[in-house]
């Protein structure tokens, strides 16, 4: 969490007053700072659910599927910002607060619609090894949505996001793309601090139920 | 030697039977369907309200209402082995437990087909005069790919809402985000058709989809077919 917290200050001070102005955005571009690393560190963890759910089903450890909901649950937090934070770049590059041609855009809404409906999925069945297992499942058919949404969407709407990272490298000054890895690493440190402090939480609020339930006298599996 | 004493098709084959023998006794869902496909049309037509609608529009309620549709056959194709406790039955007969999988998609797509019977012609039929359509061979191509993908989806979706609470309301919240991919890869495939422009994009992400939500379906319905 101290880590996080150095580079997002950190961050904060190299977007404030060292990295230099864009050109054609002017001032408004350095929400690209907060914007994209943030889009990136929720696809990151929205993988990391998927590679655990994958690993629940392989070896059925309830550690994995907790694991993968508390990733893909700070997936979607960030998520959220990143459909709060879009809009605004958005509003006041183009004008408008939603664009369907931008595809990165509505590329994040397809895949954060379809974890939403994780939620209710994990939330409509009992607590136990079958909530575990759709929990899996579904986040396992995540990975593929991620791909396919992206490829739907570039058929889909003309290119109108400023497109930055190409095949042969970033479209940007090095101080511009130094500040981006840095913003990108302090928002992946913050995110994995988080996962980290929920996972602890959850594991406490679980090993605080298996106590009231045995004070109960009922049988407690371990 | 087989793992299990009845192999994979003959099971397939088996179930898909049974189940279109039981569709064919008493055809509630099959006409469901059709009728669904027909209303549809009629409210999307009123919705958009264009005299001159572009081929975007007329092509796209086409497939708006396809997916719609497969919600029906979704929301119903596993409830009688749910409610009657058939599944366990299934689940402990010597087949694979990916050919109940295999086979509620296939009963998914016999039902796809049969709406689109009735659907298809519809749409052309309501089509204005001087109209831009798809050509009939492209827009079968386009048709008989999405209905993989949307049979493969929807048979690991229909396993999966049929065992939580609340599970009409949970097939559209499961299946629509997923087939949301698919929709825009037909639909560009239908457009692109009728503006004369090439297919061959839109129709291999279609493929794409098929190959990967049918792989990852087969490898995971074990796991939602096991209590």
């Amino acid at each position: 969490m101290l880590a996080a917290g150095s580079l997002l200050v950190l961050s904060t001070l190299l977007i404030a007053l060292w990295v230099p102005t864009d050109r054609a955005e002017g001032f408004r571009q350095r929400i690209f700072y907060l914007h994209v690393p943030i889009a990136l560190t929720s696809y990151v963890f929205l993988l990391l659910g998927a590679f655990f759910a994958a690993r629940y089903l392989l070896r059925r450890d309830p550690l994995d599927d907790l694991r993968s909901y508390v990733a893909i649950h700070q997936g979607v937090i960030l998520g959220t910002l990143v459909l709060i934070s879009g809009p605004i770049w958005a509003k006041v590059s183009w004008g408008v607060w939603w664009d369907w041609s931008d595809k990165q855009l509505n590329t994040f809404l397809l895949v954060f619609l379809f974890y939403c409906a994780y939620f209710m999925l994990r939330f409509s069945v009992e607590e136990g090894a079958r909530r575990e297992r759709f929990s899996a499942i579904y986040a396992l058919l995540g990975i593929g949505m991620i791909p396919l949404s992206l490829g739907a969407v570039h058929l889909a709407g003309t290119i109108h996001h400023p497109t930055v990272f190409h095949h042969d490298g970033a479209a940007m000054e090095d101080t511009m793309f130094l500040t981006f890895l840095v913003s990108w690493a302090a928002f992946l440190a913050l995110a994995f601090a988080l996962w980290r402090l929920e996972l602890r939480g959850k594991l406490l609020a679980q090993g605080v139920q298996r106590l009231q339930r045995q004070l109960r006298g009922e049988t407690v599996l371990p | 030697m087989s793992a299990h004493p009845v192999p994979f098709v003959r099971a397939v084959g088996l179930l898909v039977r049974t189940d279109l023998l039981l569709e064919r006794r008493a055809p509630q869902l099959a006409l469901a369907m059709g009728l669904f496909a027909a209303v549809a049309q009629v409210v999307l037509h009123y919705g958009a309200d264009i005299p001159q609608p572009p081929v975007s529009v007329t092509v796209g309620s086409l497939w708006v209402t396809l997916l719609l549709a497969t919600l029906l056959a979704v929301a119903r194709v596993f409830n009688a082995e749910r409610d009657e406790g058939l599944l366990d039955a299934l689940v402990l007969a010597p087949i694979p437990r990916t050919a109940i999988w295999a086979s509620k998609a296939l009963a998914i797509g016999v039902l796809l087909v049969l709406m689109e019977v009735v659907a298809v012609p519809l749409s052309y039929l309501f089509l204005p005069a001087d109209a831009p359509v798809p050509g009939l061979g492209t827009l079968l191509l386009a048709l008989i790919a999405g209905n993989i993908g949307l049979a493969a989806l929807g048979s690991l979706v229909a396993a999966v809402a049929s065992a939580v609470r609340g599970r009409e309301v949970m097939v559209p919240l499961l299946f629509l985000p997923a087939a949301v991919p698919l929709l825009i890869a037909c639909l560009a495939c239908s457009v692109n058709a009728a503006d004369g422009d090439s297919v061959v994009r839109p129709l291999a992400l279609v493929l794409l989809y098929d190959a990967i939500v049918g792989l990852l379906a087969y490898a995971v319905c074990e796991h939602a077919l096991t209590d």
